[in-house]
């Protein structure tokens, strides 16, 4: 097992490099920030100036090579927009990421669990119809559209809720039910959950377990579940890294919520590419994470694995 | 050793009348179970024989109250344990005797051990549940249990997983689950097609030690003729969700009356002496959901005329327990 | 049977290595699947290959069908090294050596009809006008006891006899002269796998097949076979003609595994051997006759030297010192 652990995270550090290199010359294809950053009359002087400063007049490589150096010592650069440190943004904003994430996956698991459990337990009937339209509905809708639909309402018409930004538990409540709702935390969980459910409760170790004068709570709670969850524990693990990752730029920015994500976005916009690569990296260590809880979880359900 | 008569008590311990279990399905509704009676005494060794869907399976899940839901549904019939109709019992009264009266070993060791739960788990859950032993005493009857199907060092492999076993090692888990609470009933179904041939010697063999020790009531559902040579004293032949034809199994060995079970008889080749030919049924065994007017099998059936086809046909008595539903019987 | 073999296997030996790590994995040791196997097929001959799972016997015949490269040894179609062959030769004996498979479901694309699953292998290897392709398949087809217009079907509107017939007639279209059967009747019904057996026997009469069959139940084994070898753990064990082997079985394996055998009717005695244990892993042989942990013969001389197949009388080979 420890063995296994080292190679995972040898292979997790490739991966994490080749995604800089990646993010790093994607970065830099979108164009000079100091064109968005240098005053329009500034002097051809001053440019040059101001890119020496920056060290973007080096070549790529060295540029490269400097991000990596310091990246390995924990200096990610200053925002090249507000010259903070981006270490110190990510500080700030990934909690407030962090927190949304994880209300959102406990809000999309509390109802996906259950939903995709009875679907297939009582499978073709209302309920089970009812969880399918609605996994349908909530991969189907877009989040952006979700959010602003339910900012018009409740912060808007009804003035129940704030607009915007973090704060107290009302902050959380748009948010968190939109990256919850859209998107595919809930519906691929009940779809997952239901299909694997099904397979499981058609076993013979099922029928067996029916056999023994188990009641069908036992049956499908402690015998059905645990096999069931293998396939949807991968999932969950790798859509909640994206879920940070991509999901949480669009719902940040719709509702100013102080993430990440939005931190992301405005990165781009502003073409600040210390903080872009920052960014992408942490979320690509994220997703990388995520893979090495799973399959750890993995082996904690299945002991087909742990003694591999 | 095998076909030593069992004498029939005045009620026997199980006693099936009338089974009907239904599928209801797109195609139309499948007789998968259509009119089954039968009984099984004390200490005796059922045989129940006949090609896949013919119900011989679906019998014994019914027998259970476990037939697939919600499509499958017994709709009519007597299923008397110990004179009490089991179709009548509520559905947690019904789990009392699951596990615990009537008890069943699956077909494929492979598949009905749950991959996540120990062994020892997995044996321990009926006993905790109908003996309400816990702990220590719980992990000894399950230990004894792996012993009485002659598992080497069970209080080890309690805690192992089933993948870490052999096929023949997981089915003998499998029946050690069945007979933990010492059941009345044992239905074995198809439990020993999977085994490899020595590997179901020994387990045939267990399960005639257990049997003879407990004096356990045994029905062997099976494809294979030669388990219920060895192992039965009665036996019923099922055909399209029917017995056609019951009787002893030294009695439907040597005289039997129904052509199918001659025919089915006459289409196994043999280990112990040559043929040149065997003898094959012709045709296809019919799907269920459209079955042929008359006798069902009068489609494939040498014997068949027209009467055949028009009307179903009676249970006639060949000679005391031995019957065979059939117009045109084969003379013994 | 005094003609030149059509096939034959010379200390045929498969082993898997097992690996273990996971970026630079080792070998660790070897599965001797294989280990070591001699016989020969005869033209016209049912041999077969008998014995529990893992015995070895399935490898073997994947070896000749070459879909898996032997460890070492050879086997020779027609006194020529098939795994020498190449271009032309390769394609003559691909159209020569067909086979059966158990599951007969699994190697039929469900989309495709019958007609032109059995003219596959026709269009591979012939330059057949369209016209009398259509007319082999519908010979093909009847000579496995089916209507020509089935051709139009799909695998699914046949039953599990009837696709195996069309996996027979599939592996007949090129005119082999050895079809390998794998299990060929195990997956079927008591009543239909007589009428796969018998039709099996009547292509053999009609066009001289040699079969080679793989079985691991003992009665359709002696109902179809002219010669019989018993494998365990990737070795013959003893080879015999069918009827030499079930009056006179030698080995103790070959006689536990009779005795282990169902009767075909009740009150038949037989001797009640009942093997200790199991299997061994092919990884972990004991030293010595790897049979000897479990035979109830066996004597102390057993675990030292590994006993040779030997002949005791014509014909009639042992892979045991003491019997």
């Amino acid at each position: 097992m420890q063995r296994y652990i080292l190679f995972r995270l040898v292979q997790a550090g490739a991966t994490l490099l080749a995604v800089s290199l990646v993010v790093f010359i994607l970065a830099r294809l979108t164009g000079n920030p100091l064109d968005l950053l240098m005053p329009i009359d500034s002097t051809p002087e001053q440019y040059a100036q101001e890119s020496q400063r920056l060290g973007l007049d080096k070549p790529l490589y060295v540029q490269f090579g400097r991000f990596l150096v310091n990246s390995v010592q924990a200096d990610l650069g200053k925002s090249i927009r507000t010259g903070r440190p981006v270490l110190e943004l990510l500080r700030q904003r990934f909690p407030n990421t962090m927190k949304l994430g994880l209300s959102a996956m406990a809000l999309a698991l509390a109802i996906a669990f259950p939903l995709g459990i009875l679907a297939a337990v009582r499978r073709g009937s209302f309920l089970d119809g009812a969880a399918r339209t609605t996994a349908v509905f909530g991969q189907s809708l877009p989040s952006f559209w979700v959010g602003i639909l339910l900012l018009s309402v409740f912060a808007g018409t009804l003035h129940l809720l704030p607009a915007g930004g973090a704060g107290g538990l009302k902050h959380y409540l748009l948010p968190t039910v939109t990256l919850a709702l859209t998107g595919f935390m809930l519906s691929g969980v009940v779809r997952l959950l239901r299909s694997s459910m099904l397979d499981v409760l058609d076993s013979e170790y099922v029928k067996l377990a029916r056999a023994k004068g188990l009641s069908e709570n036992v049956v499908v709670w402690k015998h059905a579940l645990k096999n069931a969850l293998i396939p949807v524990v991968t999932f969950v693990g790798f859509y909640f890294a994206l879920l940070l990752g991509g999901a949480s730029v669009v719902v940040e920015t719709v509702f100013a919520w102080p993430g990440v994500g939005r931190l992301a976005y405005e990165a781009v916009m502003w073409r600040d590419y210390p903080v872009v690569q920052a960014v992408v990296l942490l979320l690509a260590t994220l997703l990388v994470a995520a893979n090495l809880v799973v399959d750890i979880l993995y082996a904690y359900l299945d002991p087909r694995v742990r003694y591999r | 050793m095998t076909t030593k008569p069992v004498a029939q008590g005045a009620t026997p311990l199980l006693q099936v009348d009338d089974l009907r279990t239904y599928f209801f399905t797109r195609w139309g509704v499948v007789k998968s179970v259509d009119g089954v009676s039968f009984s099984v005494g004390r200490g005796e060794i059922f045989g129940l024989v006949g090609e896949s869907g013919c119900g011989k399976s679906i019998t014994c899940l019914s027998l259970m109250r476990l037939v697939p839901q919600p499509a499958g549904k017994i709709v009519g019939g007597r299923i008397l344990f110990e004179g009490r109709d089991l179709l009548k019992l509520g559905e947690s009264e019904m789990r009392r005797y699951r596990g615990r009266h009537i008890s069943i070993i699956l077909q494929d060791p492979m598949t009905s051990l749950n991959p996540v739960f120990t062994v020892g788990d997995q044996i321990a859950e009926p006993v905790r549940l109908h003996q309400r032993a816990r702990g220590r005493d719980l992990w000894d009857r399950a230990a004894s249990a792996l012993r009485l199907l002659r598992i080497p060092d069970p209080e080890t492999r309690l805690g192992d997983y089933p993948h870490q076993m052999s096929g023949g090692m997981r089915q003998r888990v499998v029946g050690a689950i069945a007979l933990a609470c010492e059941p009345h009933v044992l239905i074995a179904d198809e439990a020993t097609t999977a085994l490899d041939a020595t590997i179901q010697a020994q387990y045939l063999a267990l399960l005639q030690e257990v049997h003879e020790k407990k004096g356990l009531s045994i029905i062997f559902v099976t494809h294979d003729f030669g388990i219920v040579a060895k192992m039965c004293h009665r036996v019923a032949v099922m055909y399209a969700g029917k017995i056609v034809e019951m009787a002893s199994v030294r009695e439907l060995f040597d005289h039997p009356a129904h052509p199918y079970t001659v025919a089915l008889l006459d289409a196994v080749p043999p280990l112990d002496y040559r043929v040149e030919r065997l003898a094959s049924i012709e045709g296809q065994p019919p799907q269920l959901y459209k079955l042929p007017s008359g006798c069902s099998f009068s489609p494939r059936c040498p014997r068949s005329d027209s009467l055949c086809v028009r009307e179903s046909p009676p249970q006639v008595t060949v000679d005391g327990g031995h019957w065979a539903t059939c117009w045109r019987l084969v003379d013994a | 049977m005094t003609a030149a073999p059509i096939l034959e296997t010379t200390d045929l030996r498969k082993y898997f290595p097992i690996t273990k790590g996971l970026a630079f994995s080792r070998v660790r040791g070897w599965i001797k699947a294989v280990d070591g196997v001699n016989f020969d097929i005869s033209p016209g001959e049912t041999f077969s290959l008998v014995g529990e799972s893992g015995c070895g016997k399935t490898t073997t015949a994947r070896i000749i069908l070459r879909l898996e490269p032997p460890t070492s040894g050879a086997v020779r179609f027609r006194g020529q090294d098939i795994y020498a062959l190449s271009g032309e030769e390769l394609k003559a004996y691909r159209s020569s050596v067909q086979a059966v498979f158990q599951d007969p479901w699994s190697s039929m694309n469900p989309r495709m009809r019958i007609g032109p699953m059995v003219a596959e292998p026709l269009k591979y290897s012939s330059t057949m006008s369209p016209g009398d392709m259509k007319s082999r398949v519908a010979e093909l087809l009847e000579q496995v006891g089916l209507e020509p217009a089935q051709a139009n079907l799909y695998p699914h509107e046949f039953s599990g006899g009837q696709r195996q017939r069309i996996a027979v007639a599939r592996a007949l279209a090129l005119k082999p002269s050895l079809v390998v059967l794998d299990e060929p009747v195990s997956a079927l019904d008591v009543s239909i796998r007589a009428q796969i057996m018998n039709l099996l026997k009547d292509l053999q009469g009609q066009y001289g097949l040699s079969y080679l069959l793989i079985a691991h139940h003992l009665a359709t084994v002696r109902y179809m076979s002219h010669r019989i070898a018993v494998m365990y753990v990737g070795k013959i064990v003893e080879m015999a003609e069918t009827e030499e082997l079930f009056s006179r079985p030698v080995h103790p394996y070959t006689q536990a595994l009779i005795s282990a055998a169902l009767p075909a009717r009740p009150g038949v005695e037989r001797a009640e051997i009942i093997l200790r244990g199991t299997v061994p892993s092919p990884v972990d042989l004991p030293p010595g006759c790897r049979f000897h942990p479990r035979c109830p013969q066996a004597h102390v001389r057993c675990s030292q030297g590994e006993p040779e197949l030997r002949e005791v009388s014509p014909g009639h080979y042992v892979c045991c010192d003491h019997c």
